[in-house]
């Protein structure tokens, strides 16, 4: 019951730290590949130019020369191709550099297209090969945010949980799911989780549930300067982990540190092995008391936890 | 940025402060059987009929002390006597009380089972006695000793008799560290 208790309690906490963290923070742009910053007031800037709702083949209107067309900034990041006719528009140059660099650090997984055809600009699509309001029309393809890479692994070590490499999903920047194996020295085991990061970085919350199958922990008693004990002969456990914590890096390699509290339950088996023997009664009886502990007891451990790790995002 | 994601460390580091390592077991089935209590015989009888006799055994600290440290419930659910040293069977016995007390602490005495013959009891070496619901022995349990009393009523041999007194227990434990 007190255990339930603390649950509830840190839970509680938990969500208290959230709100407090989403407060202290503000706000946590994303980052393209590029490294700019794109907030969605520059979302709502760079439709101006670049509407999300060009189709394929659209034409653009109008835009000024010196009106950089952000590729990025209009979910554009993936170019497959950009082609400027930079010699027939004067001030377009540094847009197309600025689409070629962005190509070259941009992923190619996408196709979508930034053509800037100055000199083919159909009616309606006014080109001025001179003047200032020098005008770049871009054919893009279907618009679409840039997409986080989803799938990865994860490695991680801590207490209780060992070393566990897992699979790890973020379906969401504000999302991961992971589920994997791994050893805790004593035998082996699996865990699976879920990771809420509010901000897609920064401050965490996790809830994770696994176990670990029967192993001798004798080996590891001794290591730690302990003695041996039968009831270490068959050591298992289940356990659920309620962490925060932070992580840091939001696309490709994520480092995370995480603590809070975990629960343990289990069976202690060979107790009889350790309870004492037949002892003589006292003086006025002749037999001896024997204590027997026929069914295995359940044990329940509630502690502090934390555990330290990595996702590496690989597609 | 980084500044303001570490000043969420002591946060962190306040709540799991805050949550101290505990340990709770629960053990469902626990006997402690005395064996080889003597019964001492009644003979010299004027006439047959029905004798008493009390006999009693300590459960000490000794045998309990690893259970006894902690934050424990204990509870008492079942006592068996079984017929010991030769002894064919209990037909003889027509009620039995188990009792136990902790002189340490209070004279007063806690029943633990009772048992009362039935008239189509069939022959058997042991009997046992049973409640309606578990008996909380946690105060005598946190005694430094523990004594069982075993009263019997029934046509007694005249020798010494031997039985083995059984107690099922149940208790859990916690311990905060």
């Amino acid at each position: 019951m007190r255990s339930t208790l603390k649950m509830v309690v840190f839970l509680g906490s938990l969500l208290g730290v959230l709100a407090a963290s989403r407060s202290l923070l503000g706000r946590v742009p994303d980052r393209d590949p590029a490294g700019q910053i794109r907030s969605d007031a520059g979302a709502e800037d760079s439709a101006k130019s670049v509407s999300p709702d060009a189709g394929a083949g659209q034409m653009l209107g109008p835009a000024p020369a010196n009106t950089h067309v952000s590729p990025v900034d209009a979910g554009l990041s993936d170019i497959a191709a950009a082609s400027v006719h930079a010699d027939a528009i004067p001030g377009a140059r540094d847009t197309a550099d600025s689409i070629l660099q962005l190509q070259d650090a941009g992923e190619a997984d996408g196709e979508q297209i930034i053509q800037s055809h100055a000199a083919d600009l159909p009616v309606g699509a006014e080109s001025s090969k001179q003047g200032e309001d020098m005008s770049v029309a871009a054919t893009v393809a279907p618009v679409s945010p840039k997409r986080l890479p989803i799938f990865g692994l994860m490695a991680d070590i801590g207490v209780p949980d060992g070393f566990i490499g897992s699979l790890a999903i973020r379906p969401w920047k504000w999302l991961r799911f992971c589920a994997g194996g791994g050893a805790n020295g004593i035998s082996y085991g699996w865990r699976t989780g879920i990771t809420l990061l509010p901000f897609g970085q920064g401050p965490s919350a996790s809830l994770e549930y696994g176990g670990y199958l029967d192993g001798d922990a004798n080996a590891m008693a001794k290591t730690l300067g302990f003695g041996s004990s039968p009831v270490l002969q068959r050591i298992g456990y289940q356990y659920t982990n309620a962490h925060l914590g932070l992580d840091f890096g939001s696309r490709r390699f994520v480092f995370f540190l995480h603590g809070g509290v975990s629960v343990l339950w289990g069976q202690i088996h060979n107790l009889n092995a350790v309870v004492p023997a037949p002892t003589a009664s006292d003086a006025s009886v002749t037999g001896t008391t024997q204590m027997v502990v026929p069914q295995d007891p359940n044990a329940r451990v509630v502690t502090p936890s934390v555990k330290l790790g990595f996702v590496v995002y690989v597609r | 940025m980084a500044l303001r994601l570490f000043s969420i460390i002591p946060v962190l580091a306040a709540l799991a402060s805050g949550c101290s390592p505990s340990f709770e077991a629960s053990l469902p089935d626990v006997e402690i059987t005395q064996h080889g209590l003597v019964m001492a015989g009644a003979p010299g009888l004027p006439q047959p009929g029905e004798a008493t006799v009390t006999s009693s055994f300590t459960i000490s600290s000794s045998i309990a002390a690893w259970a006894k440290r902690m934050n424990s419930k204990v509870f008492i659910h079942q006592a068996t006597v079984t017929a010991s040293g030769g002894l064919p069977n209990l037909d003889f016995i027509k009620s039995a009380l188990v009792t136990a007390t902790a002189p340490s602490i209070s004279q007063s005495t806690t029943e633990i089972a009772s048992y009362a013959r039935s008239v189509d009891a069939q022959s058997s070496s042991s009997i046992e006695g049973t409640r309606p619901a578990p008996i909380d022995v946690t105060r005598l349990w946190s005694a430094d000793q523990m004594v069982i009393s075993l009263r019997v009523t029934g046509q007694l041999p005249e020798q010494d008799w031997i039985v083995d007194v059984t107690l099922k227990f149940s208790g859990d434990i916690t311990y905060d560290f």
